[in-house]
């Protein structure tokens, strides 16, 4: 059997008619019908999201551990194996996170197909459209659906409104998430989330420029949700609110200033410059590096240690 | 894999760098390794993105237009240009000529309205909203015009013509009028919603079918003014039939609807054919044909709204007319199977399939005889409407 044809008759298909009937529950609005859709979509991968959660949870109780092997060996290969050893001990994937976000994507890809098809954009997909809708009256009566939800025109690509949204709460999600999965880690781990911080969020809104808006819709409200999920059962890290204001703002506000997170080594020498962000987050230090970075992490090592430790407890801490 | 360890070995050992000691050459080679998947990655997300974005694109589905010359007609070459063709038996089409050319450095983008032919004219008005008007013998724009006309919205509708004015209705809703002696645009209704269906003139009516209104609405052709309105329960984007005081609408309520025009519009008779409607009926006597996307073949009273008779293949979606020739009614699927009808019985005559082709565009039928089908992909097919012979009569270019 073709994979095309598996495709569109046990994914595409079905999802164009829920889609349709869910535009019908909703009053005919199919940005509501994104909205909802995107609500059921989460409910159903739920239990995959809270063990990821757990699994991130897990991570943080291990900070007392990591902390442990950090001092114990100064090798970043060889500290590198023993957090690996304690993740597998401990039945942790530091990478976790990923999951719910992998299996969204054939998803996300299908419903391109489908907001294609169901809006009906072009009179093709009308036409493709009257063949792929189950033979039921309130589905077929359905057609045309509104195109339009909060002035944003759900079938036209790269709405500004939802390319900010995307990015924000992705930059958000990345954030939150990284911060307390990979507390320990090696610099080109470091680096990589580093880069994950603002290349992920830029790579997705740059998607939802385009492809229709609707599509921009339902990530963006999944990515809420995600960032919600995890604020409720992980917590929200090291980050806060405050830490958005950048040094510059904090000084004429009379805050106090919120010193540079280190950047490792390969990256002082000038790789990947543009992942740093001084003066827009907290510092967070993660210096296995070398040697001369271990001068300045004893702060926030003991920082880390003192919010690990409430963070294990409570869950939610903030620290402004 | 051992062949890396090694490298690494040897560079973690061979002592400090610039960068701050021995783990830094380690630190960029691994950094380096981790992110080749990543950029890996994002190519991939990119090509895929650009892919599906590329399936978007409104490809058009204008018809083949008879040149009421000897065996020429007008016809979408290819996506964005038109050309007349002088078609001969047997021999392959010879193109007269095609607009624009490489050197008119144009793109009129998808074509989904029949082109209008009046005279020496040919109007072409494309989907980005642009109106030419071609010299029919040489294919250059008239020069009574300035250039063609932007309508500044998306146009799939025919335009309807009564030889001064081209009533061009768009896809925000709105009808405008193009004076064809010199181009001058006026609106002469403002709507909203999608018009699809091609605009039919009757009289001093103009009848415009609202894909998002779910409504269709008769309008004075001078003044603009709305004559009358009668709401579907199902949208509408195909063309109309008139019979007689009969406005006979396809609609998406998986039905057909006979309007009284001498009543404003209101319904004399409704009949369910079983699927959405996407090709204009047709009418010969007071026999209405009509095709739906369910693989449905009607034929009923154009009067009464009785059925005769119905036809379902339910595999096959009809978007394209039908043509009725010599006591067969002709149906094209958008698969390619072309179906041959008894018009009195709605017996199968004959059946033929144009492998890997797809029909949305309506037919032509011949003066020579047969009737001419434009598939997706640009080939022009002449089918015998007696047996269903194919002849394949090459792409036009």
């Amino acid at each position: 059997m073709p994979i095309g044809f598996i495709w569109q008759t046990f994914l595409e298909t079905p999802l164009i008619n829920i889609m349709v009937v869910l535009s019908v529950i909703t009053f005919g609005s199919y940005g509501l019908a994104i909205l909802l859709f995107t609500l059921i979509s989460r409910a159903i991968l739920f239990p995959l999201t809270l063990r990821t959660l757990h699994s991130m949870r897990r991570v943080q109780e291990l900070q007392p551990q990591l902390e442990e092997i950090k001092k114990k060996y100064s090798d970043p290969r060889r500290r590198s194996e023993e957090t690996m050893k304690l993740y597998r001990e401990s039945g942790v994937n530091p990478l976790g996170c990923l999951g719910p976000q992998l299996i969204q994507f054939p998803v996300f890809i299908a419903l391109y197909q489908v907001i294609r098809i169901t809006l009906a954009s072009t009179p093709e997909s009308l036409v493709e459209l009257s063949g792929r809708l189950y033979d039921v009256d309130f589905i077929q009566n359905a057609i045309p659906l509104s195109t339009t939800f909060l002035f944003i025109d759900l079938e036209a690509n790269g709405s500004p409104l939802l390319v900010a949204i995307v990015f924000a709460s992705m930059w958000l999600q990345q954030r939150i998430q990284t911060n307390r999965s990979t507390a320990v880690q090696n610099p080109q781990q470091q680096q990589m989330q580093q880069m994950m911080q603002w290349m992920m969020p830029a790579l997705f809104a740059w998607i939802v420029i385009t492809v229709p808006a609707g599509l921009g819709l339902y990530w963006g409200a999944s990515t809420i949700i995600g960032i919600i999920l995890h604020w409720i059962f992980v917590g929200p890290g090291d980050f806060t609110w405050g830490s958005l204001i950048p040094n510059v703002v904090r000084e004429r506000l009379g805050m106090k200033p919120i010193a540079p997170r280190p950047q490792p080594a390969t990256a002082r020498a000038g790789a990947n410059s543009s992942t740093a962000q001084p003066g827009t987050t907290e510092s967070r230090v993660e210096d296995e590096g070398s040697g001369n970075e271990r001068e300045d992490s004893g702060r926030s090592r003991r920082t880390r240690t003192r919010s690990a430790r409430s963070s294990s407890r409570s869950g939610r801490r903030r620290r402004h | 894999m051992q062949a890396r360890r090694t490298m690494f070995h040897v560079k973690h050992a061979g002592g400090a760098t610039a960068h701050g000691g021995p783990t830094s050459t380690f630190h960029v080679k691994h950094h380096r390794r981790l992110r080749i998947p990543f950029l890996a990655g994002v190519v991939a997300l990119s090509l895929l993105a650009a892919g599906c974005t590329q399936l978007a694109q409104p490809e058009g589905w204008a018809p083949p237009v008879d040149a009421e010359a000897a065996s020429s007609i007008f016809v979408p070459v290819e996506r964005g240009t038109i050309a007349l063709v002088e078609i001969t038996d047997g021999g392959a089409p010879s193109e007269r000529w095609r607009f624009p050319t490489e050197a008119d450095e144009l793109d009129l983008g998808a074509i989904y309205a029949t082109p209008v032919l009046q005279g020496d004219r040919l109007y072409v008005a494309t989907h980005g909203g642009e109106v030419y008007a071609l010299n029919a013998e040489t294919g250059r724009p008239v020069e009574d015009w300035a250039g063609p006309v932007d309508v500044g919205e998306r146009i799939v509708a025919t335009p309807a013509f009564n030889g001064e004015r081209l009533y061009v209705a768009t896809e925000q809703g709105n009808l405008v009028a193009i004076e064809v002696a010199n181009g001058s645009v006026s609106t002469l209704t403002e709507g909203e919603g999608r018009i699809w269906s091609p605009v039919t003139l009757h009289e001093d009516t103009l009848f415009l079918g609202n894909l998002d209104e779910r409504r269709v609405r008769a309008v004075s052709k001078s003044t603009g003014d709305i004559v009358w309105e009668q709401p579907l329960a199902g949208s509408t984007a195909a063309g109309f039939a008139l019979a007689g005081d009969l406005l006979i609408v396809g609609s998406f309520d998986r039905a057909l609807h006979g309007l009284d025009l001498a009543a404003g519009g209101e319904e004399r008779w409704r009949l369910d054919v079983g699927g959405w409607v996407m090709a204009q009926p047709l009418i010969d006597g007071d026999t209405v044909y009509a095709l739906t996307t369910r693989g449905g073949v009607i034929a009923a009273s154009a009067s009464t709204g009785e059925q005769h008779w119905q036809f379902l293949d339910e595999e096959r979606q009809f978007r394209s007319r039908p043509v009725l020739v010599d006591g067969t009614l002709v149906a094209a699927a958008k698969d390619g199977t072309v179906i041959g009808l008894d018009a009195a019985t709605g017996q199968e005559r004959w059946r033929q399939t144009l492998p890997d082709e797809e029909i949305e565009a309506d037919p032509l039928v011949l003066d020579a005889g047969g009737v001419l089908y434009l598939t997706n992909d640009g080939d022009l097919v002449r089918i015998a409407p007696a047996d269903g012979a194919i002849q394949r009569i090459g792409a036009g270019t």
